[in-house]
């Protein structure tokens, strides 16, 4: 009878699903040159930790449904979670839609950042995305990356928010207790990033060879914000192309806080941030006249006491399209924007958006 | 040995690759839970049943059924779009009754455990017979008791003892779209069975965003059907609740919501006259246009 069974639930075939699919298996050679292998896309990257309410098997579900499968998945396991590694590739090894694309790194740190940089070193994808073991994404997350792709930009899909708590009964999960919200800019804005992160981690896609090219990496030793510093580094040298489907939700707890917030406590994150704010007032950073004109145009609703000189700079640049009539009120504007903006540490015109 | 067979209806634009994907991994995915089950619990002998509408969705499903699976799914082609529930009850005609069915919406994916979980959740002693899988990424906003005990089971995941479902003669084609599987959930709990929410079965239903509101936007047709389906439950179940759902459409002067009016009053409904005074909210509870209370 058994056998009878086993014939019945044969193990399927995962190259004509993703043949059918579009995708690609991973069985494909590495590139020697780039560290890119052909067959993949997109890296995601995974910090692995303890699950005490099922996410690990919610994130499971969600990457064996995505449309696209040019993807591999990268493992990233803290000292602790050795354990649910194990478990966790037992259940990967009988996936008829991952297995085989899947990794496990056991890079022995518990460092946000190092845990990263391991992966940054392993991927093999021409993109590499951040997804937080506590994450959910839609079916086309990994689709929508891939059709806005040019190779050499950043990639920032939508994201939501979903108010969630554990719950312990009737079995352990994570359920959702608010309505999903929409906090985030829909378009990147370099100055709101100047005073906040305004993209979840798994709502950027990140082009790996500019990222080897010009040697960025996340900041070791932070306990939090260490994205919104990676990104902040990556924003400095290229381009950010907006993808406007919303595909990457964000879990929050039912008041509004990040997770990140929760587990380090307000005090080790706001030294985290005070730390990528330094970062970012030292960095120097190319803003395009619309990027410039929208910071003038903040500031000017805001601070009515120096109205007139900030107008007179927007109208001086929006005015002068050429030559070197341009240069100063661009200099003065760019210099004017990073001193303000930075040191403000908030949004002079837009909500919290942490 | 037990029986045990997950039925999908298929309709309209099942052409598309896409959709022709989402149906392979929707049996891979179907195969392998049915693996984990067997190697599980007692042995099942678990199949898969398919009720096409109309010849493009057949085509589909008999190619991808061909070229994926090694299950052998058996295809069912229905006379036209007799709609959700209808689909599944000549399904379940066509193929003969099994101890066990699961229903699940073709646009979604089990998990590797989700079978063993709804089937670990009848098992449990308490007269469960029907056991609903927890949906990602969105889950359902209606409440649960600590035993996970609701009102209703939405019908994108759910697995159901087969003797109940004939009991209760299955879904009642009287619901076209949305509302069906409300009313099977209500009519097994006035049969004396009990019904489960099963959150550690999890089942991935692909839904969009709406970019502009940051929420799930259900489609004109489902927004129709959705109104509909409240309104006939409303009148068989909870009148009161009808009066004030019908009065919100009446102000609201949307045309589309006066050919709701209209198209229910088309509808005749001999269950609701022969409940009467036995129906109410203490039968199904409904605030606003929600069944049960919710979460949020």
């Amino acid at each position: 009878m058994r056998d009878e069974l086993d014939h019945t639930v044969s193990t399927p075939d995962r190259q004509q699903l993703d043949a059918i699919r579009g995708g690609t298996t991973a069985e494909a050679g590495r590139a020697p040159d780039s560290g890119e292998d052909p067959a993949f896309f997109l890296s995601v990257l995974t910090r692995l930790g303890q699950d005490h309410f099922g996410s690990h098997d919610d994130l499971v579900l969600c990457l064996e449904s995505q449309t696209r499968r040019s993807f591999e998945w990268v493992i990233l396991v803290r000292p602790g979670a050795i354990e649910e590694a194990d478990r966790l590739r037992s259940v990967l090894d009988s996936s008829p839609f991952l297995g085989g694309r899947c990794h496990f790194l056991y890079p022995g740190t518990d460092d946000r950042s190092d845990l990263l940089n391991a992966g940054l070193a392993e991927a093999r994808g021409q993109y590499l995305v951040v997804l937080d073991d506590d994450d959910l994404v839609t079916h086309d997350w990994v689709e929508q990356f891939e059709r806005h792709a040019d190779g050499v930009s950043i990639l920032r899909a939508r994201a939501v928010t979903m108010p969630t708590r554990p719950r312990h009964r009737p079995q352990p999960h994570m359920s959702s207790e608010g309505v999903l919200a929409s906090p985030y800019p829909p378009r990147f804005s370099l100055v709101r990033h100047l005073i906040s992160n305004s993209s979840p981690s798994h709502s950027l896609a990140f082009p790996v060879r500019p990222l080897r090219r010009n040697g960025i990496a996340w900041l070791s030793g932070l306990a939090a914000t260490e994205d919104w510093d990676f990104l902040m580094h990556s924003a400095s040298v290229m381009a950010v192309v907006d993808v406007m489907a919303a595909t990457a939700i964000y879990r929050i707890s039912p008041r509004g806080h990040s997770r990140s917030m929760i587990a380090e406590g307000r005090q080790s994150w706001e030294a985290a941030e005070a730390i990528v704010r330094a970062r970012i007032a030292e960095r120097p950073y190319t803003m395009d006249g619309k990027a410039l004109l929208e910071a003038l145009a903040r500031l000017e609703s805001t601070r009515p006491g120096v109205r007139t000189s900030y107008t007179t700079l927007r109208v001086r640049i929006a005015h002068r399209t050429t030559g070197t009539a341009l240069y100063w009120p661009l200099r003065q504007a760019h210099l004017l924007v990073k001193r303000v903006f930075v040191r403000l540490g908030r949004d002079p015109g837009g909500p919290n958006e942490r | 040995m037990k029986t045990l067979r997950l039925q999908t209806v298929l309709y309209e634009g099942a052409t598309a690759v896409a959709n022709r994907a989402l149906l392979a991994a929707h049996l891979l995915a179907a195969q392998r839970s049915a693996a984990y089950l067997t190697s599980r619990t007692q042995a099942f002998e678990v199949s898969i049943g398919i009720a096409c509408a109309d010849q493009a969705s057949q085509d589909a499903a008999s190619d991808v059924v061909r070229s994926v699976t090694s299950m052998r799914p058996e295809v069912v082609r229905l006379p036209g779009n007799v709609g959700h529930g209808q689909g599944h009850n000549r399904l379940w005609e066509a193929l003969g009754p099994t101890d066990f069915l699961v229903i699940q919406n073709p646009d979604g994916q089990l998990a590797f455990d989700t079978l063993t979980q709804l089937m670990r959740a009848l098992a449990d002693g308490a007269n469960i017979a029907l056991a609903e899988a927890r949906q990602l990424p969105f889950d359902h906003p209606k409440a649960y008791t600590e035993n996970g005990e609701v009102v209703w089971a939405s019908g994108a995941c759910f697995m159901v003892e087969g003797r109940v479902f004939s009991e209760v003669g299955g879904f009642d084609p009287l619901f076209f779209l949305h509302g069906d599987d409300v009313d099977l959930a209500v009519r097994i709990r006035l049969a004396g069975h009990g019904i489960r929410y099963v959150p550690s079965a999890r089942f991935f239903h692909a839904k969009d965003i709406d970019c502009g509101s940051g929420r799930i936007a259900p489609s004109a047709r489902e927004s129709h059907y959705g109104r509909l389906g409240a309104l006939l439950l409303a009148r068989r179940y909870n009148p009161r609740a009808l009066s004030h759902m019908t009065r919100e459409l009446r102000h609201s002067r949307d045309p589309e919501a006066i050919a709701i009016l209209e198209e229910l009053r088309s509808l005749d409904d001999p269950l609701a006259s022969a409940l009467g005074a036995a129906s109410g909210p203490s039968v199904l509870p409904i605030h606003g246009w929600d069944f049960g209370r919710h979460r949020y």
